[in-house]
């Protein structure tokens, strides 16, 4: 009994020594990663002697105790943790060290940091085999701690990218900022034309897509019979979605440009939008029309309906928020596209488009014909003049164009979850 | 004899035109406005008069629609891209040089740059989308997964040039200013980015196939007594295992036609790296160089783009058309058992 008592108090002492560890190297890697080398020189020599000394220990104990019965996964992480941990002492008291096959790529900052983010992997997953009877357990919550890690990092770059551009774009937005266009004389930016831009290029897309993206899944849920059609459809759009943007940007300066008027025009970057919208709007819409319950359209038939009244009056209206989702969230994809239009579509420092005037017709066409700025295209063509000088307007711009981006997001997918909640089948 | 129907030939003749029109426009690049009136008065006039039966060839037409523009797309791609591969195919794309000023095109360094590239964004994707998505899928509880898959979606949704952006600002910088690394617009920075965008695609596609997998295979392994990671190991993982191979393919086409980001981080420098795996030396890929020099290039240069884009084009349709063929196996299995 007493024994026993011993062992797992000396394992617990293990596992909270080898989760000191792991927190050791975890803080080490982010002082490292964030750039504090002298708070980091300060802290490497007292904590990294003690790692060394407890890496050691363990070892000998996990060697030498035949009740601790140490795997043997557990002794070579152990072993590979110590020697981790010497080197990574000896190169912060020597500055480092480079390859010299490498020189002046691998440098002493950049082994230092690998090192480090080697340790605090390995640290942690030893710190999860030590404290259970049943090995299985161990590696059980070993596993969990490195799941949840990977998805705790992308999370966690998402949220940072969003404060970051937040905290940098904040100081320059206003409504001076949004609301008009960049005053030259007075060097004030201004990225109304890149709006309305984008807004242009994603209501011509859309009005593209849409229809040709529901219709389609009308066909393949309502009409079609054969398996071999659904497929066929099914892997063109598959196709069209993963095709490079910058292809279609291609495909569009060779096809549609000199088709239209032979140079960059609001008209072709709608129409190629509306291409890389199309497939989503094909796959979200027949996912909606097929969760339609059968029930439904054998009601109307059994009314009397035809099969395109039954359609038109049951089916569709019961799928619209689901497909109105799924044009949001692809809308909030093409908003976002640069290399598309970069070829087709767009050019810096032009007006906004205008479509209506208020004289006779009221309405003016031919903006449809001219190039336009857009939200991504400004971004990318602040950074392409050299990002020095209007670094604060770039950030502004990156801000916006994530705000609007988040808000189709956020909205397509309350819409989805709100809808979810609420429908019966 | 059998008379056909006046809304037969109506509809013949519209449809008729229509792909008259379509032709013009495709071949002779213009744009005929008698055709296309007499299509669009057609087409209401059948409306209002047979509605269903229009409705029927218009929905037929529009599903058409993404078929047709993928081919129009591999057509043209085709005919402009050809040109670069008919003088000396190998040597395109193989070759080491690419010159603008002496006319001499090969793709050599930019699709070894686009291999490195890739093979990079794998290695940070592919374990953290496999890990996330088993984590969302089997240990995340049901409130949990409610947050992380749209965080995981959001991911996706952060704009390319935004994420090149922030990568040239800080990555980049970081790079340079703490690292010591004395060039700019190494391989490594737009390869860990795109491992980033690579991974909402494997997250997501890998979860669909875990989530395939029908329970009561896990929960028979789980009466046995092991344990809940050694049943997913065992046997969830095992049959999900092809699905998560087109997760990875799916990922790796992604990180391959991924261009923004790549041409706002990448150096620009269309030469081998020394040596090969230098992964610090400043680069090229094949969709920053269409993207950093369609906007300049004019005669052979241009052919020479196309060129890089048709290869572009075949390799991501290949990818993703394996991917679907896989996707569609592990359904078969499972529909049927």
């Amino acid at each position: 009994m007493g024994i026993k008592l011993t062992k797992a108090n000396i394992k617990l002492t293990f596992f909270f020594a080898w989760l000191g560890m792991s927190a050791f190297f975890l803080s080490l890697f982010g002082l490292t990663a964030t750039g504090y080398p002298e708070v980091l020189f300060r802290l490497a020599v007292p904590l990294g002697a003690i790692t060394v000394a407890l890496a050691a220990l363990t070892l000998a104990m996990s060697l030498f105790t035949p009740w601790l019965k140490a795997p043997a996964f557990e002794i070579a992480t152990s072993l590979l943790l110590a020697g981790g941990a010497g080197l990574g002492l000896i190169f912060f008291l020597n500055k480092g060290f480079g390859l010299p096959l490498f020189e002046g790529s691998i440098t002493p900052q950049l082994t230092n940091v690998l090192i480090l983010l080697f340790g605090a992997l390995a640290a942690g997953w030893t710190a999860f085999l030590s404290p259970r009877e049943n090995p299985a357990l161990n590696t059980q919550s070993a596993v969990k701690f490195f799941t949840a890690l990977s998805v705790i990092i992308p999370i966690g770059i998402l949220i940072f990218f969003i404060a970051y551009t937040i905290n940098s774009g904040a100081p320059i937005l206003s409504w001076r900022f949004v609301s008009t266009r960049t005053d030259y004389l007075r060097n004030l930016p201004g990225i109304l034309p890149a709006i309305m831009g984008s807004v242009w290029l994603i209501v011509g897309a859309t009005i593209f897509a849409v229809p040709l993206g529901v219709g389609a899944a009308v066909f393949l849920t309502e009409y079609a019979s054969r398996r071999w059609v659904k497929q066929l459809v099914g892997v063109t759009a598959d196709c069209l979605w993963s095709t490079p943007s910058i292809v279609f940007g291609l495909f569009g300066y060779v096809f549609l440009v000199p088709r239209i008027t032979g140079h960059s025009t609001l008209l072709a970057g709608q129409i190629i939008l509306g291409a890389m919208l199309l497939p989503l709007t094909i796959a979200t819409s027949t996912e909606a029309l097929t969760a339609v319950p059968d029930e439904y359209r054998s009601g109307s038939l059994a009314l009397g309906a035809s099969q395109w009244w039954t359609i038109k009056k049951v089916v569709l209206p019961s799928s619209v928020p689901s497909i109105v989702t799924g044009v949001l969230l692809g809308v909030g994809r093409i908003a976002g596209e640069t290399a598309p239009i970069m070829l087709i579509a767009v050019a810096s420092q032009t007006g906004a488009p205008s479509f209506f005037s208020l004289k006779p017709p009221y309405f003016d066409l031919s903006a449809l014909f001219r190039e336009v700025d857009a939200l991504p295209y400004h971004l990318y063509a602040i950074y392409k003049a050299g990002v020095g000088g209007s670094i604060q307007e770039a950030w502004g711009t990156a801000l916006v164009l994530i705000g609007v981006v988040l808000f189709f997001y956020a909205f397509g997918i309350s819409v989805r979850s709100y809808y979810r909640r609420r429908r019966g089948w | 004899m059998k008379s056909v129907p006046f809304k037969k030939i109506l509809a013949s003749t519209i449809i008729a035109a229509a792909v008259a029109f379509l032709i013009i426009f495709v071949v002779a690049k213009s744009f005929n406005v008698y055709l296309f009136s007499y299509v669009i008065a057609g087409t209401i006039f059948s409306w209002i008069r047979h509605e269903d039966e229009t409705a029927k060839i218009l929905l037929l037409m529009a599903s058409a629609s993404a078929g047709a523009m993928l081919i129009l797309i591999a057509i043209y791609l085709f005919l402009r891209g050809l040109p670069a591969y008919q003088e000396a195919p190998l040597r395109f794309i193989t070759g080491g040089v690419w010159d603008v000023y002496n006319n001499e095109y090969s793709l050599g360094p930019m699709i070894w740059g686009s291999i490195i590239v890739t093979l990079g964004a794998t290695v940070v994707a592919a374990p953290m989308g496999l890990g996330s998505a088993i984590f969302i899928a089997k240990f995340a509880p049901e409130w949990l997964r409610g947050i992380l898959k749209p965080a995981i979606e959001l991911l996706a949704g952060i704009p390319s040039v935004v994420y090149g952006f922030l990568g040239f600002v800080l990555l980049n910088t970081v790079l340079m200013d703490y690292f010591d690394i004395p060039n700019m617009g190494q391989y490594l920075a737009p390869a860990l980015v795109l491992g980033i965008m690579a991974l909402p695609t494997i997250t997501s596609v890998a979860e669909d196939a875990i989530d395939a997998v029908p329970e009561h295979m896990e929960k028979g392994a789980l009466a046995l007594g092991v344990t809940k990671w050694q049943a997913i190991k065992q046997v969830t993982l095992p049959s999900a295992s092809s699905g998560i191979t087109a997760a990875f393919i799916l990922g790796i086409g992604r990180a391959l036609g991924e261009t923004m980001a790549v041409t706002m981080m990448i150096g620009h420098n269309t030469t081998y790296p020394f040596p090969l795996f230098d992964v610090f030396e400043p680069g090229e890929t094949l969709t920053s160089l269409i993207a950093g020099q369609i906007g300049e290039a004019s005669g052979e240069a241009v052919d020479a783009l196309m060129g890089a884009g048709l290869l572009l084009f075949f390799i991501v349709l290949v990818l993703s058309l394996v991917s679907r063929l896989i996707q569609s196996r592990l359904q078969r299995r499972f529909s049927q058992g």
